[in-house]
């Protein structure tokens, strides 16, 4: 091992706001310290009766709030007890930055650490525990940390999530609304706009739930599924140009490949409940995902609609690159060009 | 009253005249002491703990422990040494506070793509926050003394000094930070490869 660092860590300068802030702080604590001191000591006699008397009143009070806790029942007394352990446990620090662009509040009990990060017209880049976090302009996002789980809560805009990989029995999760996204290391955007959600996966897989309804969204996906338009990216994020799409159905979970075979047992008799069945299938991942994409381009190449066709074959090529149908899907494009 | 040493050089008659207007609660006197010192304050602390997340409150903290006890100074060593004697305390007594505080994040300045060492600064600071992260598992004492021998390269008298410990004692602090850092690291390949590149011929 090295005897001492060649190259130390460079040292990040303090900026002038927090020098003066450093300054002005130390300045009002002296003047504080000096107040004090300047202050006539008080008389002994009259120094033990306060500290009798504020026992004596701490002693009162403890006795009455014990008698009304009793009166009120035990559903209330449990809220009490719970209202003042908050009280009493939860601090605020005051050494992060809070400037006009991005303000952050950060609480922490015995167990769990809590921060929130609201931005207004510049986004703000942070990292924690592995977690590179950008939250983007006008977002607002609670992290809360205990021991190695990390949880994210958008309460409203965007924020881009870097998860090195981790440890699958503690994984990062974010909540937006009802929908719970749970990651052990990827890359992606999650944006809430209007109660509604958005996730958009540029690497690796993320597991998103709602209500019953669990799915796994994998790299070049976004959730809920969009048919129309083509699929948004997080580059239309980051233009600050939210793509919210349709609340997510409340249809059953089925497997891909019974829906498959359910659509392509309609193609004929059906063709639009066909093409539901297909797309439905082509919101999960593997296989059988990739085949219904292709099937549903077929039946609308079928059925005349070539630039929607055009548009999931090109979907599928973004999604299954060297899947099975890649080869026919490259070669149907060229002929709709 | 203060009485400078009698072989005292004209900066060390400087610093005791300087502290003995401090202790005499000379405003202009403290605001002085505090710009001439508040550099080197912030780099110890920063040395220690790897970031500027709550470093205003421990550079105020430190100046006020300055002023609380500069009616004891008596130029026995330089007054910067004094200062840095009273960071490594407040460091001392940040670290053993009980945990844990809020989230530990902090703000990532951007790095300009676009300039040849980008890579080598996003290299660094991830480096920087890895073996930081694995300090935070130390004791305090053995963090402050590898923060300061190690990573910024003050000799082990000094550190001693300014930990107010024997040199035998800060040998073994030092000793057991390497061997524990050295331990995490080879968990680490990103870390053990940023050690190894810090290694001196």
């Amino acid at each position: 091992m090295m005897n001492s660092f060649r190259e130390p860590p460079p040292i990040e300068e303090l900026s002038e706001i927090s020098w003066k802030r450093v300054e002005h702080g130390l300045v009002d604590a002296l003047d504080s310290e000096q107040a004090q001191a300047a202050a006539p000591a008080p008389v002994r006699s009259a120094l033990r009766f306060r500290t009798v008397a504020v026992g004596f009143v701490a002693v009162a009070a403890v006795v009455l709030l014990m008698l009304a806790i009793r009166n009120d029942g035990s559903e209330k007394s449990s809220s009490l007890a719970k209202n003042t352990s908050q009280t009493a446990t939860s601090q605020t620090a005051t050494s992060q930055t809070a400037t006009s662009q991005t303000a952050t509040s950060q609480t922490a009990t015995s167990k769990t650490a809590t921060s929130t990060i609201t931005t207004q017209e510049s986004p703000t880049k942070v990292v924690l525990s592995g977690a590179h976090i950008e939250v983007l302009p006008h977002a607002s996002v609670a992290v809360e940390q205990d021991g190695e789980n990390l949880a994210f809560q958008l309460h409203e805009g965007g924020i881009r999530l870097g998860i090195e990989a981790r440890d699958h029995t503690s994984p990062v999760v974010v909540t937006a609304g009802d929908v719970r996204i749970e990651v052990v290391g990827t890359r992606f955007a999650v944006y809430r706009s209007m109660g509604k959600t958005q996730v958009i996966v540029d690497e690796g897989i993320v597991a998103v739930s709602r209500g019953d309804l669990r799915e796994l969204v994998r790299a070049g996906e976004q959730w809920p599924a969009i048919e129309e338009p083509a699929a948004a990216t997080t580059a239309d994020i980051d233009a600050g140009q939210p793509v919210v799409a349709p609340t997510a159905s409340k249809e059953p979970k089925v497997e891909p490949r019974v829906l498959f075979e359910q659509a392509a047992a309609k193609e004929q008799s059906a063709p639009t409940e066909a093409l539901h069945l297909y797309r439905r299938a082509a919101r999960a991942s593997g296989p059988w995902a990739a085949n219904a994409l292709f099937a549903q381009a077929r039946l609308l190449l079928a059925q005349g609609q070539s630039s929607k066709a055009k548009r999931v074959l090109q979907r599928y090529l973004n999604r299954f690159p060297s899947g099975p149908n890649a080869a026919d899907s490259k070669s149907l494009l060229k002929g709709l060009k | 009253m203060m009485s400078p040493k009698q072989d005292a050089t004209p900066v060390e008659r400087d610093d005791v005249a300087l502290a003995a207007r401090c202790a005499a609660g000379n405003r202009d006197a403290q605001l002085q002491l505090f710009h001439d010192h508040k550099a080197r304050a912030h780099a110890i602390l920063y040395r220690i703990l790897g970031s500027n997340r709550d470093i205003e409150d421990l550079v105020q903290d430190t100046f006020l422990e300055v002023f609380r006890s500069i009616a004891s100074f008596r130029g026995q060593a330089r007054l910067g040494t004094w200062v840095s004697t009273i960071c490594s305390r407040v460091a001392f007594a940040h670290l053993s506070r009980k945990k844990p505080s809020a989230v530990e994040f902090e703000t990532v300045p951007e790095i300009a793509s676009d300039t040849p060492d980008s890579d080598d600064v996003a290299f660094s600071r991830e480096a920087a926050r890895r073996l930081y992260l694995v300090l935070a598992k130390l004791e305090p004492k053995h963090r402050i003394a590898f923060a300061l021998h190690v990573i910024d390269g003050r000799k082990m008298q000094d550190v001693a000094q300014l930990t107010e410990a024997t040199l035998v004692a800060t040998k073994s602090r030092v000793w057991r930070a390497r061997k524990e850092v050295a331990k995490h690291a080879r968990r680490d390949p990103f870390l053990s490869s940023y050690l190894a590149s810090q290694e001196s011929s």
